[in-house]
């Protein structure tokens, strides 16, 4: 057992996640050609635009079914989409916010543009604290909008007439997975401006716009689009209860700040929080780098029910730093 | 209110023969086709969802499922035995109980929602015989419908037996249409699209047989059926609106397609004789403005490439603009 706890926080947990992502890429792409079907509440970019995907992004269907009058969210419909939100909560609290740093499709794919401009040699970029600060809202914006668009569809909003049906899934015809990750399977029918409507020419103006900014924007900036992406604020939502959780013993911690410079989001409270156990915040997504980089034993650690699965220990670092870079 | 153009409906009501106002069994002419519609008579005019009414409610959704549908038929003069035939996603029949009101003949058909048996596509049949004019005139009337809600899930997205609209083998003459819905249960044909369809024969395939394609828009070609009893056209593209405006990619353009036979056969139905079998078949089908009507690819990757370009430029520039440029420092051998 000591063993298989040694080589488990000996291990690399950066080329561990390259292979998963790969994997998870290709399943939840092309998963449906298995006849695979994960359902239609996955906590993850796996693009409904996508034909062959194994599982529908639960943003898609959020919008959907929140398109309805008000009396209807007690009757029949309404079921269904307390049904989905309690499906989507159970994908959600095994993996926590490890479906952004393992399985989104979306966030593999700035993970690897990210190598590419390493290969370049490109530095990159970060933002300042306080840009960081205002830009991270964004997220619970666009989840609100997510939200409240579908809503003024079938409802007056504050005695506001009904909003047009093509804003019945707005927040998809701005995200770059819509654009992008169908492209994968050979289908490159979203990269158009749709003209049939006013809504449907700003929206999909918008979401080419959105495409040019992800591909350059994961570019110059690691993992550029989640601190915008409303499935993150989604996440957070919930991710208090979640069974994996990333924890720190701040009594451990010498705020050498490894951890904060390897985080790809730039999360500054993973280095000056020491008080807080529970250290995943809203734009973490559970890369586990900071661990990796943590020179202190059992500092930070990453459990499952209480059970730890990888701590932060000096001779895995040690092991790590003659390897290669941490911040891969 | 839900507006109706009166040319439209107009035009479209002499193409399928509607209104005919007499209840007369023996009185119809050889021409009058039986068409199924989800629009009751008088509202026809391919007016389905919110195509009465660019931002109006959508009225129907293919994908909104309900606990029961609706089907009219175009006339009044049905014969007494005319039946209706509900064949369902996983191919059990039911019949339809046709009843006549303020809208003509209609029949319901039951289409409760989470019931997983009848997600899919449902075929729906109305015949009638009757001898007139020493002649058996056995009329069809078919519809594919579709009984899906995205939100019921797709496991039968991969099942093409799901994807094939059920026949029922005994229909004298019947149009068949496959690759209708996508997997996704989509519907999927659009103007200027090569449509083809293929009549069965009491259950086979059956040549030579004239297929006449009419939309809504007055449009109509006639083909024969080859060997393999198929008939192809392609579609006009016929929706051009005058203002930009006015344009609605979800309209649904009505399309009736008709197969007549006829042929020498000595009989008797009940208690009349006749020398000649006239059965005209027809079904009724939808389809919507090409993708290419309204999307731009040269509009879209021009809109990411201007925009890749311009915050890559300013990227760029922010970058050289933070660069200090290099100063030798010298020691300061006195401090």
């Amino acid at each position: 057992m000591t063993r298989l706890r040694q080589f488990l926080n000996n291990g690399d947990v950066s080329r561990f996640r390259l292979f998963f992502q790969i994997a998870a890429f290709g399943f939840l792409i092309y998963g449906g050609l298995l006849a695979i079907d994960l359902g239609n509440t996955v906590p993850a970019f796996s693009c409904v635009f996508a034909d062959s995907r194994a599982g529908a992004c639960y943003l898609f269907p959020l919008q959907h079914q929140v398109n309805m009058p008000w009396k209807q969210f007690l009757g029949g419909r309404g079921i269904g989409l307390y049904v989905g939100i309690g499906a989507f909560v159970l994908f959600f609290i095994l993996f926590n916010k490890a479906w952004c740093g393992f399985a989104c499709p979306l966030g593999a794919l700035q993970d690897w543009i990210t190598k590419l401009r390493m290969k370049i040699g490109m530095r990159y970029s970060l933002y300042a604290e306080s840009t960081f600060r205002k830009l991270k809202s964004i997220k619970y914006l666009l989840l609100a909008l997510l939200i409240l668009l579908p809503l003024g569809i079938a409802n007056s909003l504050f005695g506001l007439p009904k909003l047009p049906h093509d804003l019945a899934t707005s927040y998809c015809m701005i995200c770059p997975g819509r654009t992008i990750l169908p492209l994968f399977t050979g289908d490159v029918s979203h990269l158009a401006v749709d003209f049939s409507s006013k809504t449907m020419t700003v929206l999909t103006g918008l979401g080419m716009a959105v495409t040019g900014l992800f591909l350059v924007g994961a570019f110059v900036k690691k993992r550029f689009f989640c601190l915008f992406c409303p499935m993150s604020a989604l996440q957070y939502v919930f991710s208090k209860a979640a069974l994996l959780r990333l924890t720190k013993n701040g009594a451990k911690c010498t705020r050498c700040g490894n951890c904060y410079r390897v985080c790809d989001v730039g999360i500054t409270e993973i280095a000056d929080d020491v008080t807080s156990k529970n250290i995943v915040k809203d734009d973490c997504m559970m890369c586990f780098k900071c661990v990796a980089a943590c020179p202190e034993g059992k500092c930070l650690s990453v459990t499952f029910l209480g059970l730890p699965l990888y701590d932060s220990t000096q001779e895995g670092f040690a092991k790590r730093m003659e390897g290669r870079d941490v911040r891969g | 209110m839900k507006r109706i153009c009166p040319v439209f409906a107009a035009a479209f009501a002499l193409l399928i023969g509607f209104p005919q106002s007499s209840s007369a069994y023996g009185g119809r002419g050889a021409g009058a086709a039986l068409v199924l519609s989800e629009t009751p008579p008088g509202r026809h005019g391919g007016a389905h969802g919110r195509a009465q009414g660019k931002g109006e409610e959508q009225a129907h959704s293919e994908h909104r499922a309900g606990p029961e549908k609706t089907w009219y038929l175009n006339r009044h003069d049905l014969a007494p035995d005319a039946a209706a035939y509900i064949v369902r996603p996983d191919g059990t029949v039911a019949e339809g109980k046709l009843e006549h009101g303020g809208n003509g003949w209609a029949f319901k058909v039951d289409t409760l929602p989470m019931d997983g048996t009848q997600d899919g596509i449902f075929t729906l049949y109305v015949v009638d015989r009757i001898v007139a004019d020493n002649m058996l005139q056995i009329r069809v009337a078919k519809a594919n419908m579709i009984n899906h809600s995205c939100g019921w899930g797709h496991q039968f997205k991969f099942d093409k037996e799901r994807h094939r609209p059920k026949s029922l083998a005994w229909i004298p003459l019947e149009l068949v249409g496959n690759d209708l819905w996508d997997a996704s249960f989509h519907s999927k044909t659009m103007s200027g699209d090569r449509i083809a369809w293929t009549v069965l024969d009491n259950g086979a395939a059956s040549g030579n047989i004239p297929v006449t394609f009419t939309t809504a828009s007055g449009w109509s070609r006639t083909v024969e059926t080859d060997e393999d009893g198929t008939a192809s056209v392609q579609l006009i593209r016929d929706y051009y609106p005058e203002r930009w405006i006015d344009f609605d990619a979800r309209k649904k353009n009505g399309l009736v397609i008709t197969a007549v036979r006829e042929y020498d056969e000595q009989g008797e139905l009940d208690g009349q004789s006749y020398g000649t079998v006239r059965i005209v078949s027809t079904l009724a089908w939808k389809y919507q403005p090409a993708r290419a009507d309204y999307r731009s690819y040269a509009f879209g990757l021009g809109v990411t490439a201007l925009v890749a370009v311009a915050s890559g430029a300013g990227v760029y520039a922010y970058r050289g603009r933070r660069r200090k440029p290099f100063e030798e420092a010298e020691p300061d051998d006195e401090a």
